[in-house]
C-alpha cells in the first residue's frame, strides 16, 4: 500500500493506506517543480513534446526528465495519440530508470493509441526480451469525478487488474484533486469495513512479498548460469594458460645455462630485488647438501 | 580543478566497496557519477554515502541497464545520458568492476588496469593531458596494445571481422590503432561528443551481445567496442597514452 505523506491529517484519514497506486499523468512541462513527492508518474509524451524542440524548448523538459530519472518516485511512460519516434532515446533513458515501474524485468508502456512502428521493437534491441504495451483501460483510468465510484468498486472487489490508476484531470491541480476526492472515497468505505481493508492490505503484502521473491529468483537464475559458463571455460582455459606459462618458462629461462642463472641471483642482490641473506642462506644450503652427498671430499 | 564525468559499470554484488577503496581519488574528484548496473542489490549497494566523496551529497545517476554489451552496453548507455541529458564536462573516465572470473590472475590485471585512477597515477595523467594537448587518452601502460598488422591490414584477434565492420561503418581512419584493453581510460570528453553528436550511443549499444559474452573462440561487437573507443579518438588526431 501506498504512504502519502504530504497530505495533511486534516485532508484524510492518515490511518487508511492506499489501495492503489496513483500515476498522475502530467506532460514534461508540469514536472519543472513537482509539486508533491510522493505520487506515481505517467509522463504523457505526445505531438507536443518532440525531440527536435528538446534542445531550445520554451519549457525545460531536459531538467524535468533528468530530475524524474534521478529521482525516487515510480513512473512510467504514456505515449498520446500520435507519437513520433524521434523521442526514442529519450524513451530509452526514461527506461533506465531504476525506479521506472516494471513488471517482472520488463518495462511497461502506456499508450492511449498504438505506439509507433518500430518503437517496441527498438526498445527490445536495447536488451529487454520483453515490453509490457498497457492499453490503459476505463477501469484504471480517472478523468471525471462522476468516474470515482465506478473505480473504488472495482478497486475494492479485487476487479482491478493492477494496482495502478492513472488519473488525468484537466490541469495538475485537476488531477491532483481528482486523486485525493478519490483517496476519500476510498477511506470511507474501508474505515466502514475493517475486514475489507486487512484483506486488501493482505493481500498487497503478499504480492509485495511474490514480486520480490521472483526478482530474487531470476538475478540468482542469471548469475548461476553465469557461474556455469564460467567453470566450463575455466575447465578449459586454466589448462591452456598453464601450458602456455609453462611452456614460455621453459622456453626463455630453463634453457639457460647453469652458471648463467647463478650469475642472475647476484644481479638480484645488486638491484635489490633479493636480499643477500637469502641468497647466502640459499648457498648455505647447497652447500651442506653437497657435503651430506659427497663425505669424503669435503673432508679433504 | 577541471569537470570529470565518471562512468561507472558494476555486475558483480560487492564491487562497489571494490571500487571505493581502489580508485576513491577517481571517486573523489568527479563532478557528476554515471553509474550502471544490471541488478537492484548491486545498485542498493551505491547508496550508501560515499566515504571518499567531497561536495554534493550524492553526486551519482544510477541506472538500471540490462545485460547486454557487459561494461561496454552500461558504457554506451551511460553515454548516451550524458548527451542528451548532461552539462558536459572536461575529462570523462571509464570504470567498471575488472573481475573476469575466467582468468587465472583476474586481480593482477584489475590492479594494473586501476593503477592510473591512484592519487599519483590521477594526477600524472592530468599532468600529461594537460601538457600533451595531442593526448586524448591516458589508460594503464600494461594495457596499451596494439594488434594491427600492417602488412595484412587486419587486427590479430578473433574480433577482427565485426571491428572492421565498425571501422567501416563509422568512417574512422585510426593511425597507429593503438587501444587500452579492459576500457578502463581517463580521456578528453570533446573525443566523445563530437562522435556520439552524429552516431547515437544507443543505437551503437543494438548490435551488442546479450549476456556474459565471451571472444575466446568467435569475435564479438561487444570486444570490438572495447578498441573502438580509442579508434575514437585516433581518428581526430589523438594519440593513446599508457601510465
Amino acid at each position: 500500500m501506498i504512504r502519502t505523506p504530504h497530505i495533511t491529517h486534516e485532508q484524510t484519514h492518515p490511518d487508511v493506506e492506499r489501495p492503489y497506486l496513483p500515476l498522475l499523468v502530467v506532460h514534461p512541462a508540469d514536472l519543472h517543480p513537482f509539486p508533491v513527492r510522493s505520487y506515481g508518474v505517467a509522463l504523457l509524451l505526445d505531438t507536443s513534446v518532440s525531440a527536435g524542440a528538446l534542445p531550445d524548448g520554451s519549457f525545460p523538459v531536459k531538467a524535468a526528465l533528468d530530475t524524474l530519472i534521478r529521482g525516487d518516485r515510480p513512473f512510467l511512460i504514456l505515449l498520446g495519440s500520435p507519437t513520433t519516434e524521434d523521442l526514442f532515446e529519450y524513451i530509452t533513458l526514461c527506461l533506465f530508470s531504476p525506479n521506472y515501474i516494471r513488471i517482472g524485468d520488463a518495462p511497461v508502456i502506456a499508450f492511449h493509441s498504438s505506439p509507433p512502428a518500430g518503437l517496441i521493437t527498438r526498445l527490445q534491441q536495447q536488451g529487454w526480451p520483453d515490453i509490457v504495451q498497457w492499453n490503459v483501460p476505463p477501469i484504471h483510468r480517472l478523468t471525471q469525478r462522476r468516474e470515482i465510484p465506478r473505480i473504488t468498486d472495482t478497486l475494492l472487489t479485487g476487479a482491478s487488474i493492477s494496482k495502478y490508476i492513472f488519473i488525468h484531470g484537466k490541469d495538475l491541480d485537476d488531477t491532483l484533486s481528482l486523486e485525493q476526492t478519490l483517496y476519500r472515497h476510498c477511506s470511507s468505505l474501508l474505515n466502514d469495513n475493517p475486514s475489507l481493508q486487512a484483506l486488501i492490505k493482505q493481500k498487497r503484502q503478499l504480492q509485495d512479498t511474490l514480486d520480490t521473491m521472483e526478482k530474487e529468483n531470476r538475478t540468482l537464475r542469471e548469475r548461476l548460469y553465469n557461474a556455469e559458463t564460467t567453470v566450463d571455460i575455466i575447465r578449459s582455459k586454466y589448462k591452456d594458460d598453464y601450458d602456455i606459462l609453462f611452456n614460455w618458462y621453459r622456453q626463455e629461462y630453463e634453457v639457460l645455462p647453469l652458471w648463467y642463472k647463478r650469475f642472475g641471483h647476484l644481479i638480484k642482490v645488486l638491484t635489490g630485488k633479493r636480499t643477500a641473506k637469502s641468497l647466502l642462506r640459499s648457498i648455505h644450503r647447497r652447500l651442506h647438501r653437497w657435503k651430506a652427498i659427497n663425505p669424503q671430499k669435503s673432508q679433504t | 580543478m577541471p569537470g570529470l564525468t565518471l562512468f561507472i559499470h558494476l555486475y558483480y554484488p560487492g564491487s562497489w566497496q571494490l571500487l571505493e577503496n581502489k580508485c576513491a581519488a577517481l571517486i573523489r574528484r568527479a563532478g557528476r557519477i554515471i553509474l550502471t548496473a544490471c541488478h537492484d542489490d548491486v545498485l542498493n549497494e551505491t547508496r550508501r554515502p560515499l566515504s571518499s566523496t567531497v561536495g554534493p551529497a550524492d553526486p551519482i545517476i544510477r541506472l538500471k541497464v540490462p545485460n547486454k554489451g557487459k561494461d561496454i552496453g552500461g558504457k554506451l548507455a551511460a553515454l548516451s545520458y550524458y548527451m542528451h541529458l548532461c552539462e558536459k564536462t572536461d575529462y570523462i573516465a571509464l570504470l567498471h568492476d575488472k573481475v573476469s572470473p575466467q582468468t587465472i590472475n583476474a586481480d593482477y590485471w584489475s590492479q594494473q588496469l586501476y593503477g592510473p585512477f591512484s592519487e599519483e597515477g590521477l594526477d600524472k595523467a592530468f599532468r600529461l593531458l594537460e601538457q600533451d594537448s595531442r593526448a586524448g587518452i591516458v589508460g594503464s601502460k600494461a594495457f596499451l596494445k596494439n594488434e594491427f598488422l600492417p602488412m595484412e591490414n587486419k587486427f590479430d584477434t578473433t574480433n577482427n571481422d565485426p571491428l572492421q565492420q565498425l571501422i567501416r561503418e563509422y568512417h574512422l581512419g585510426g593511425r597507429f590503432f593503438d587501444f587500452i584493453a579492459g576500457t578502463i581510460f581517463l580521456g578528453r570528453s570533446r573525443i566523445f561528443e563530437n562522435f556520439f553528436a552524429k552516431n547515437s550511443a544507443l543505437n551503437g549499444r543494438e548490435k551488442l551481445e546479450a549476456g556474459n559474452v565471451l571472444d575466446l573462440q568467435k569475435g564479438t561487437y561487444t570486444h570490438s567496442w572495447e578498441r573502438l573507443f580509442c579508434f575514437i579518438a585516433e581518428d581526430q588526431g589523438y594519440t593513446i597514452k599508457g601510465i
